[in-house]
């Protein structure tokens, strides 16, 4: 104690005994209070407990009596001496006055930092107190899977990662040491990393920059963690691995053109670029979520300390309507048609007219989605790319008159050339004057006798059946810039164009569009939107079928059915006048349409390059499938749509039917009337 | 008093019982709290081994995926020495026959390419 402890002290004691001052810096009575007869400290330790008790231990009642420097001592020289002693010191009242006013400024500065450190900054450094104890993790979202109706997968998400290599910390003393260790390092990582000791070696000497040289990128995540464990377990620096997400696309450039190709972002998210992946970006995505967590100090989590930011929504899956198998025969038949006939490009679309869905959906030129060198090859040319139809057209103007007064038997005298209001036009191929049926008209594909057909039809009527059929209107694909082809408004047809879009010039569709005329015949003049999405998986795991598709009915069955019939004619016509028998399926009876048309050739300014299309369903007795082949500039001698895109129809409606397991129908040509008398 | 002299010994009963309760208490919350950590730790442990596993699930599925490409499968096909069949067969299941397609149609051309 202090105070207390000394006898003047006691004798001047300002307050009640019970109360001793407060503590002051100093803790225990000076050598000259223990001289002065005080209690020693451990007795006036005691004093204080005792204290209020009242009585024994009081120093004051004793110590008066005492040789206290207050005593009424005798002899002189102590009083003076005393004296001297008093002035040194100065009042013990004033002392105590003194040293309270400093322990109390003093611990008002303590109370005022509490206050400022609790009350005013508290928020602040408990936030940073947080920061230091509480960690936020990121919990990514797995980016859905692509798959086709089959259930092939065409694009999934793994994890891979990179290996990183910090040249500078795998070094010794000497040069002599850094070669060994860097080489000791590149024995280690040359196995799992599938590379040779040297070429690691050589990147750990030339790095891009001073400390950082990417020795391995797309090393899979298992291999990534061996590799971490093997440098753990020697205790090696300077390899880092850094984990990615990245989108795999195992069947290559299958459905590529549908599938389309992901970037990776800043965020280091994967982001679609085009196709379902750009169309369907935020299903596949999904959401990453946030996660704090107080961590010990192997990092595992503190119970019951964890709380959800931000809950993860896993990526949602997207299945197509594309079969695998016959997806591959169409780009194998593409690429093969592409090659023979030198064209420039070539689309197959396969649907199935009862349903609309597209069960194939092939180009070329296409790309590998895992790495995408030219973005122009990204384009979706089934759905996007447009060209005049040409002669498979002539189908839609054909349906307008029959369902206008004509029958397939009405009859034309067809020309090699016919003038109409001072336009002249002409067949591809020289012919004496005809007598033709409307059915021998499109059989044949004169375009003289469309031209007659069409004034038959107004041309508000043609305009509308262009239109009933998918042209010049939404095809409604899932897919981003899709096209809705060209088909100018009557009002805005110029020239020729009303003759001319009898044989499907002066208008461009998109081969969805044009397998969609085909489909609608097939499926007895209902057209079904067509559909490339089966259904999705949203992020709680269900599957959701994708909306039902619009039905619209086109052209009364008994039309669909005459249509068919005509169209049954081409394959026998093609066979035995062109010597290209691509519509003859043993064991089925096809009906289809050859078309070649003039396409604008932007460089020469002209008309003269070709677009070659044969379009046909098949059985036609209840057609099942519908196979629409177009090649846009085929550069070989020959660029009629029967020589140049009908192999490819046969290919692939022959895999089709057999992988479809479609039975034969055996089915009989109509004997429909060509000519007339 | 008798009152008095038990007095000394019920508190230190009371006593025990408050020190036994709040010795009881702080154990078995120990006790609690070692558990939770332990579960924590395997929590950690079985997550981590989750990861791995689930990356070699993903590891696989994207082998199986690849495999199973149409484009692997015809590679595969034909170093097997398999070829396409290039004429359509059908079992008729009435008859219980096998039919095949005749080689040649009558007035259809046979050119190269078309087998039918």
């Amino acid at each position: 104690m202090t105070a207390p402890g000394g006898g003047k002290a006691g004798r001047n004691r300002p307050r009640g005994p019970g109360r001793p001052p407060r503590a002051s810096g100093q803790r225990r009575p000076g050598p000259r209070a223990r001289e002065a007869g005080g209690p020693d400290p451990a007795e006036a330790g005691g004093s204080r407990r005792a204290d209020p008790g009242g009585g024994a231990s009081r120093p004051g009642g004793r110590r008066p009596a005492g040789n206290g420097p207050g005593g009424r001592g005798p002899a002189r020289r102590v009083a003076l001496q005393r004296q001297r002693q008093r002035l040194r010191r100065a009042s013990p009242a004033r002392r105590l006055h003194a040293s309270l006013l400093c322990v109390g400024f003093a611990l008002s500065l303590i109370a005022g930092r509490l206050v400022q450190l609790q009350g005013l900054e508290g928020a602040a450094y408990s936030k940073q107190a947080a920061m230091y104890k509480l960690q936020v993790i990121q919990v990514p979202a797995e980016r859905g899977s692509i798959t086709t109706a089959d259930g092939t997968i065409l694009a999934m998400t793994v994890q891979e990662d990179k290996v990183i290599a910090d040249p500078p910390q795998i070094a010794g003393g000497t040069a002599q040491a850094t070669m060994t260790a860097r080489q000791k390092m590149a024995a280690l990582l040359a196995g799992p990393l599938h590379m040779t000791q040297a070429a690691i070696l050589a990147k750990l000497y030339h790095p891009s920059s001073t400390n950082f040289v990417v020795v391995a990128q797309g090393v899979p995540a298992l291999t990534g963690n061996r590799i971490q464990a093997m440098l753990t377990a020697r205790d090696l620096a300077g390899i880092t691995l850094q984990p990615t997400y990245v989108r795999s696309y195992p069947g290559a450039d299958l459905a590529a053109g549908v599938v389309g190709f992901t970037t990776t972002n800043t965020n280091l998210d994967l982001v679609g670029q085009a196709g379902i992946e750009q169309s369907f970006n935020s299903l596949l995505a999904g959401r990453d979520g946030q996660e704090q967590v107080e961590t010990g100090i192997t990092g595992q989590p503190i119970p019951f300390a964890s709380q959800k930011i931000r809950p993860v929504v896993p990526g949602g899956d997207v299945r197509l309507t594309i079969l695998s198998t016959l997806q591959w025969e169409a780009q194998q038949a593409c690429a093969e048609r592409v090659r023979v006939t030198h064209a420039d490009s070539c689309t197959i679309v396969v649907e199935q007219p009862s349903t609309g869905r597209i069960l194939a959906m092939a180009q070329y030129p296409t790309f590998q989605p895992s790495h995408v060198t030219s973005l122009a090859d990204t384009i979706d040319l089934p759905a996007s790319g447009i060209f005049p139809p040409g002669s498979t057209a002539k189908v839609i103007t054909a349906a307008a008159a029959l369902e206008h007064g004509e029958t397939p038997r009405t009859a034309y005298n067809v020309p090699e050339q016919i003038t109409v209001n001072g336009f002249s036009f002409h067949d591809a191929e020289s012919h004496p004057t005809e007598r033709l049926t409307l059915a021998g008209i499109v059989a044949h594909s004169s375009n003289v006798g469309m031209v007659q057909v069409a004034q038959h039809v107004r041309p508000q009527v043609q305009y509308d059946y262009y239109r009933k059929f998918g042209v010049g209107v939404p095809t409604g694909l899932p897919l981003p810039n899709t096209s809705q082809g060209q088909l100018p408004p009557p009002s805005k047809w110029w020239g020729d164009e009303r003759y001319t879009l009898a044989f499907g010039q002066g208008v461009a569709a998109t081969a969805v569009q044009m397998a969609g005329v085909y489909a609608t015949i097939a499926n007895h003049g209902v057209r079904v939107s067509p559909s490339i999405v089966a259904g999705t998986t949203g992020p709680g795991g269900r599957y959701t079928p994708a909306p039902a598709p619009h039905r619209l009915r086109v052209l009364q069955p008994s039309t669909a059915a005459e249509l068919i019939g005509i169209l049954q004619q081409v394959p026998y016509l093609d066979a035995t006048i062109a010597y290209q028998p691509w519509g003859e399926i043993p064991g089925y009876s096809v009906a289809s349409k050859t078309g070649t048309a003039q396409v604008w050739d932007p460089k020469a300014q002209c008309l003269c390059q070709y677009g070659s299309s044969y379009i046909g369903m098949a059985p036609a007795s209840n057609p099942k499938l519908v196979v629409a082949v177009n090649i846009q500039n085929p550069k070989g001698a020959d660029y009629y749509g029967n020589y140049v895109a009908g192999p490819a129809f046969y290919q692939v409606m022959k895999f089709a039917l057999a992988s479809l397991k479609i039975p034969p129908d055996h089915g009989k040509r109509p004997d429909v009337p060509l000519t007339a008398r | 008093m008798p009152g008095q002299r038990h007095a000394p010994q019920t508190r230190t009963r009371f006593v025990f019982l408050v020190v036994g309760l709040l010795g009881g208490g702080l154990l078995s919350l120990l006790m609690i709290n070692t558990i939770l950590a332990t579960g924590a730790f395997q929590i950690t442990a079985l997550q981590q081994g989750n990861v791995t596993l689930a990356q070699r699930e993903q590891a696989l599925q994207a082998q199986v995926a690849s495999q199973e490409s149409p484009a692997s499968l015809a590679q595969r096909a034909a170093t097997l020495g398999m070829q396409v069949q290039p004429r359509l067969h059908f079992l008729n299941l009435k008859k219980g026959r096998l039919e095949s397609e005749p080689n040649h149609v009558p007035g259809i051309p046979t050119v190269p390419g078309y087998t039918p």
